[in-house]
């Protein structure tokens, strides 16, 4: 049961952004495409619709790769590992989880320090006028909870297999 | 350094690590041990890799597949390809290649169309007397169209990778996709003549016009995004955009098969998928930018230009190594791995980087169902419930086609540049 709670917390987490970003996209589609209307239609663009747009994007981006990191899809070349031992996978995946506290750790250091200088600065985007410590906190945010993720499956015990080739695993 | 940025992440592929993690580890170690840049640029790549409004097509058209591969879309599809096919042999093995052709003329998406269009097919092809290991080859081989054809995913990475323009490597992709298709049709007409596999029904124009009708909204999505491309009146972001806005609008409310919730569950797989996608689309960028400062690509254009090898012999050493990359790894992954070696390479030699993609993207198409691990052979498999068996030995000849195509496309240029010059200019 102790090692039960923890996954729990991480898909209840996975679900919430996946819902997030689902509005996000749809959110996005409908400024584009009424962005087209009014500029055909009314003659007149949406101003700081392309900003809005490709920062939605960027959370699309890191965000859902958190999902993708927590429910484990991420693309990978699993073709040798597949034939692995069960003792092997079990050790690949613990180094796996440390390389990713590692590397994930560092750029959590470095995102939130850029992020927090550029909310010191209190520059805006140049059109929609958002601030931009807001879309460059996403990746802090993404990689402070990679950072955990990793921390959890090293020590909790995860039953979570890695997602198998899919339809929508590649293009 | 060769260890960090060559060895390191090889090792790491191999056993089987995230891209994203592969690659930035990389560059984390190179910028630790042999450089000394202020971390911030770490960030600052990051994210400005992302912060590119031509990439917002990704998502878009990733979400029009997948509105596009619920309902009852494919089966309009089916039947109008059906109904124009008329009696002739294999007509049905025909109209499976030209609606896997039209369905990734909407979606942009390979494993999406070998499901969809796989789903629709298999019944009618096993009733009609086709062998099933010709079926399984077939339905596995023909999404490898859809990485060539417009609006493939692969060739708007392709082109944010190797900045080119995303409209130019549409135009160039048309030519090859028609090629693609054609020699499948004529592999599919031949094999059906030679075993006396029966012909579909008559040509009847009143049932061609009867399947338009059904199918006519079906058909608006690639209507949209090519008549706006290249009618000058969206960017290709934009006509993504419009193209998910018809594609849920039709289903929802003229065909009235999905619901919102359906609207909204598409929209959050697409989301996740965009995060597989994106993530390592930002790596692999940083990881480009870091080989660009040590110069590493140029240096490995100067070995190669001093072997003064002909060019032909050149793209074939690449075609070779792209389909082996193709059978080990997803386009995505290996176009952005790969353009930042191999595009200032063909570049010296002459060789336009347009031409090339499209090059770049069949090889990988033909990874996709290529023995051993394609990943079109496991949809296949899991989708189509096919005997892995069955798949590797019906789709052997279906690669010899393809290989056909592709030594085509390779070794005339105009296949692929016709397209640009007839579109663009």
């Amino acid at each position: 049961m102790g090692n039960l709670r923890p996954q729990l917390v991480l898909d209840a987490v996975a679900t919430a952004f996946s819902r997030l970003l689902g509005a996000a996209l749809i959110v996005a589609v409908l400024v584009n495409v009424i962005n087209v209307i009014s500029r055909y239609g009314f003659n007149h663009a949406l101003t700081g619709a392309d900003e809005l747009q490709i920062y939605l994007m960027i959370g699309l981006a890191f965000l859902g790769g958190l999902v993708a990191h927590i429910r484990r899809r991420h693309l990978r070349m699993d073709v040798l590992t597949r034939h692995f031992p069960p003792r092997i996978v079990r050790l690949l995946a613990s180094v796996e989880a440390l390389l990713g506290i590692a590397v994930c750790g560092l750029m959590t250091w470095v995102s939130w320090t850029y992020t927090i200088r550029i909310f010191r600065l209190g520059s805006h985007s140049e059109n929609a006028h958002i601030p931009m410590w807001m879309p460059h906190s996403v990746l802090a945010i993404s990689f402070t909870l990679m950072t955990l993720v990793g921390l959890i499956r090293l020590f909790v015990r995860d039953e979570m297999p890695i997602a198998p080739p899919s339809e929508e695993a590649t293009s | 350094m060769s260890l960090v940025l060559g060895v390191l992440p090889v090792l790491l592929l191999l056993l089987g690590f995230p891209i994203f993690l592969v690659l930035l580890s990389a560059v984390v170690a190179a910028l630790l041990l042999f450089m000394h840049i202020p971390l911030p640029v770490l960030h600052q790549t990051l994210f400005g890799a992302v912060n590119a409004y031509t990439l917002l097509a990704i998502p878009f058209f990733i979400f029009t597949g997948e509105l596009m591969g619920r309902g009852s879309v494919a089966q309009r599809l089916v039947n109008f390809v059906n109904a124009g096919v008329g009696k002739i042999p294999g007509g049905l093995g025909v109209t499976t290649v030209c609606s896997s052709a039209l369905f990734g003329a909407m979606s942009g998406l390979s494993a999406a169309s070998v499901a969809t269009i796989g789903r629709a097919m298999l019944p009618a092809l096993t009733k009609a007397g086709y062998p099933m290991r010709f079926s399984a080859g077939l339905l596995t081989a023909m999404g490898a169209i859809d990485v060539v054809i417009p609006p493939s995913i692969p060739l708007l990475v392709y082109g944010t990778a190797a900045q080119e323009s995303v409209p130019r490597l549409y135009a160039a992709g048309i030519l090859p996709a028609l090629l693609l298709t054609a020699l499948l049709c004529s592999y599919v007409i031949w094999y059906c003549w030679r075993h006396g596999i029966g012909a579909g029904k008559a040509f009847a124009l009143g049932e061609l016009g009867r399947a338009t009708v059904r199918g006519a909204t079906a058909l608006g999505a690639p209507i949209i995004i090519f008549g706006g491309i290249y009618g000058g009146i969206f960017t290709p972001t934009e006509a993504a955009a419009v193209a998910c806005v018809y594609a849920a609008g039709v289903p929802l409310l003229i065909y009235r098969e999905l619901g919102w919730r359906d609207v909204f569950d598409c929209a959050q797989s697409t989301a996740i998928f965009t995060g597989q996608i994106l993530v390592i689309v930002a790596c692999a960028i940083l990881f480009g930018w870091i080989l660009t400062v040590n110069q590493i690509p140029a240096m490995l254009t100067q070995w190669l230009m001093g072997l003064h090898l002909p060019l032909w012999s050149l793209l074939l050493a690449i075609n070779i190594l792209l389909l082996l990359v193709g059978s080990f790894m997803d386009p995505i992954s290996a176009i952005l791995l790969l353009t930042p070696l191999l595009v200032p390479l063909v570049k010296a030699l002459g060789v336009d980087p347009v031409h090339f993609g499209i090059i770049f993207a069949v090889n990988l198409g033909i990874g996709l169902f290529h023995p051993p691990f394609g990943i079109n052979i496991f949809v296949a498999q899991t989708v189509l419930r096919l005997p892995l068996d069955m798949i590797y030995r019906g789709i052997v000849p279906f690669v010899f086609v393809y290989l056909v195509g592709l030594a085509i496309i390779t070794y005339v240029p105009a296949v692929s540049l016709a397209g640009v010059h007839w579109l663009i200019h």
